[in-house]
C-alpha cells in the first residue's frame, strides 16, 4: 500500500472491474490515513477500517477480546481491578479501535490525547473519550473500579490548582465521584473550567497582596531608618495639639473664674 | 551668570499678609496696653517664632505659644478689668511683679517641657507599632504562602521584576525620545 503496488496492480488490469472499485476506493484512503500521526489516525486506524471484526489488539484490552465498542468498558473495568500499575488509559492501538467504532467523537478528544503542551490534558481526554462511550451506551452502567482508577490517574492534575484547601477538596470530591463509576462525574469535579478560573484569578490577587506587603514591610523598613526625623517631626505636629488642647482647658477655665468672681 | 528668576509670592498670601498687618494697626490703636502686655509676656514665644523655630508649619512656635498666650490672658482681662486702653499704670504694674512674669513665662516652659517630652513617647510608639505591624505583615505573609503555595512569592517577585523592566524600558525610551529631540 504504501509503495502504491496496489495503484500499480489497477493500472496493469486489461479492464475495469466494478466488483473491486469499492476496494480501491477503500484501500486509497486507508493509504492516505497511513502516513497521518495522530491519535487514532496511522496504520492501527488502517487495520481496524480494513478489518471491521478484529478484536482491539491494544496490550491493554487484549487478552479481554474487545471486539466492539459495548464491549471495551467492561474489559478496561476488570483492567483496571486487576492491574494498579497503569499508566495510561488509552494507547494508539485503543484510540484507533475507538476512532473506527465510535460515531460518537466530536474530534477534540482524540486531538487532546497527543497534547504535549498541558501534562493533564491527554489523560483528561483519555477520560473524556471513554465517559463519552460510557453516556452514549444503550444502557449506562457504573464502572466502579475504572472510576476508581482514573480518580487515581487524575490525582495530579489537582496541581492545576493554586489553593491548598481547594486541592484537597476536589481531591477528596474526585474519590467519591471515582468511586461512583460514573466517568462523567469525575469530569465535573476535575474538569471544571469555572473552578480553576477562580483559582487562577485569586491565585493572582494573592499574588498581588503578597507583593503590596512586601512593599508594605520595605517602607517600615526605610521609615525604621527614619525614625529619629519622624519622631521628631511627628513629636513636634502631636506636642503642638496637646499644647492646644491644654491652652483650650486653661483659657475655659480662666474664664469661667474670671465671669464667676466678677459677678 | 544667568539670575535664577525669583518665584512670585501667591496672591492669596499677600492679601492675608495685608489683612494681618491692617488687623495688628487696629488692635495695636485700640489696645495698646494689652499690646505691650503680650508681647513682654509672650517674649519666650517671639524668640522662639523668630530665633528658634526653623520649621515650616512653626510647630515649637504654636507649642510655647498658646501655653504662653493662656499664662498671659488673666493679666489680660485684668487690665481690661481695672485699667483701661490708655491706662499704662495698671500695665507697669502687672510688668514689674516678678510673681506675674514667673506665672507668664512658666506657662511657656511648660510648653518647651512638652516639646522636649513628646518625641521620645512618640518614638517609642512608634518602635512598638512598627514592630506590630511587622509581625502582623509577615504573618499574613506566611497565611497566604500556606494558602497558596510558594508560588505566590515567586508570582510576586516576578511582578516586581516587571515593573522593574517597565520602569527601565521607560527611561530607555525618554532618554532615546531627548536624543531625537537633540
Amino acid at each position: 500500500m504504501q509503495y502504491g503496488i496496489i495503484d500499480y496492480w489497477d493500472a496493469s488490469q486489461p479492464r475495469t472491474r466494478i466488483d473491486l472499485v469499492t476496494l480501491y476506493r477503500d484501500l486509497k484512503r486507508a493509504r492516505e490515513v497511513m502516513t497521518r500521526t495522530a491519535s487514532g489516525e496511522g496504520v492501527e486506524r488502517v487495520i481496524y477500517d480494513l478489518n471491521p471484526a478484529l478484536a482491539c489488539l491494544s496490550p491493554l484490552v487484549e487478552e479481554y477480546y474487545v471486539i466492539d465498542i459495548d464491549s471495551l468498558l467492561p474489559a478496561m473495568d476488570s483492567l483496571a481491578e486487576k492491574s494498579d500499575d497503569v499508566r495510561f488509559l488509552i494507547d494508539r492501538h485503543l484510540a484507533a479501535f475507538i476512532a473506527a467504532h465510535f460515531s460518537g467523537l466530536r474530534g477534540s478528544e482524540l486531538r487532546d490525547l497527543d497534547n504535549q503542551a498541558d501534562p493533564y490534558l491527554p489523560i483528561l481526554a483519555a477520560i473524556r473519550l471513554l465517559s463519552l462511550i460510557q453516556e452514549r451506551a444503550t444502557r449506562v452502567k457504573p464502572y466502579i473500579n475504572l472510576g476508581k482508577l482514573a480518580a487515581k490517574m487524575l490525582e495530579p492534575t489537582v496541581k492545576r490548582y493554586h489553593n491548598r484547601q481547594t486541592r484537597e477538596r476536589i481531591a477528596s470530591a474526585m474519590k467519591e465521584a471515582g468511586a461512583t463509576g460514573r466517568l462523567s462525574e469525575l469530569l465535573s469535579v476535575t474538569d471544571n473550567y469555572q473552578i480553576v478560573e477562580d483559582d487562577e484569578r485569586r491565585f493572582q490577587m494573592a499574588v498581588m497582596e503578597y507583593r503590596d506587603i512586601t512593599n508594605r514591610l520595605r517602607q517600615l523598613v526605610s521609615d525604621q531608618g527614619n525614625r529619629g526625623a519622624i519622631s521628631r517631626e511627628l513629636g513636634a505636629q502631636v506636642s503642638s495639639v496637646l499644647s492646644g488642647v491644654a491652652t483650650m482647658i486653661a483659657l475655659l477655665a480662666i474664664v469661667l473664674v474670671t465671669f464667676l468672681t466678677s459677678g | 551668570m544667568a539670575k535664577k528668576p525669583q518665584k512670585a509670592a501667591p496672591k492669596g498670601n499677600q492679601k492675608g499678609y495685608v489683612l494681618a498687618w491692617v488687623i495688628a494697626g487696629i488692635i495695636i490703636l485700640f489696645t495698646p496696653s494689652t499690646v505691650f502686655l503680650l508681647v513682654i509676656g509672650m517674649a519666650p514665644t517671639l524668640v522662639a517664632f523668630f530665633i528658634v523655630d526653623r520649621h515650616p508649619l512653626k510647630y515649637t512656635s504654636r507649642t510655647v505659644g498658646y501655653l504662653n498666650f493662656a499664662g498671659c490672658l488673666p493679666y489680660a482681662l485684668d487690665l481690661w478689668e481695672n485699667g483701661g486702653i490708655w491706662d499704662f499704670e495698671r500695665l507697669v504694674e502687672i510688668v514689674s511683679d516678678p510673681f506675674s512674669l514667673l506665672v507668664m513665662y512658666s506657662t511657656a516652659a511648660v510648653g518647651w517641657v512638652i516639646l522636649f517630652l513628646t518625641p521620645p513617647v512618640v518614638a517609642a510608639y512608634l518602635s512598638v507599632t512598627y514592630e506590630m505591624k511587622e509581625k502582623r505583615f509577615k504573618a499574613r505573609q506566611e497565611e497566604l504562602v500556606e494558602s497558596w503555595g510558594r508560588n505566590v512569592r515567586h508570582g510576586a517577585s516576578e511582578m516586581d521584576g516587571e515593573e522593574e523592566l517597565d520602569r527601565v524600558d521607560d527611561v530607555g525610551a525618554k532618554a532615546s525620545d531627548g536624543n531625537a529631540a537633540g
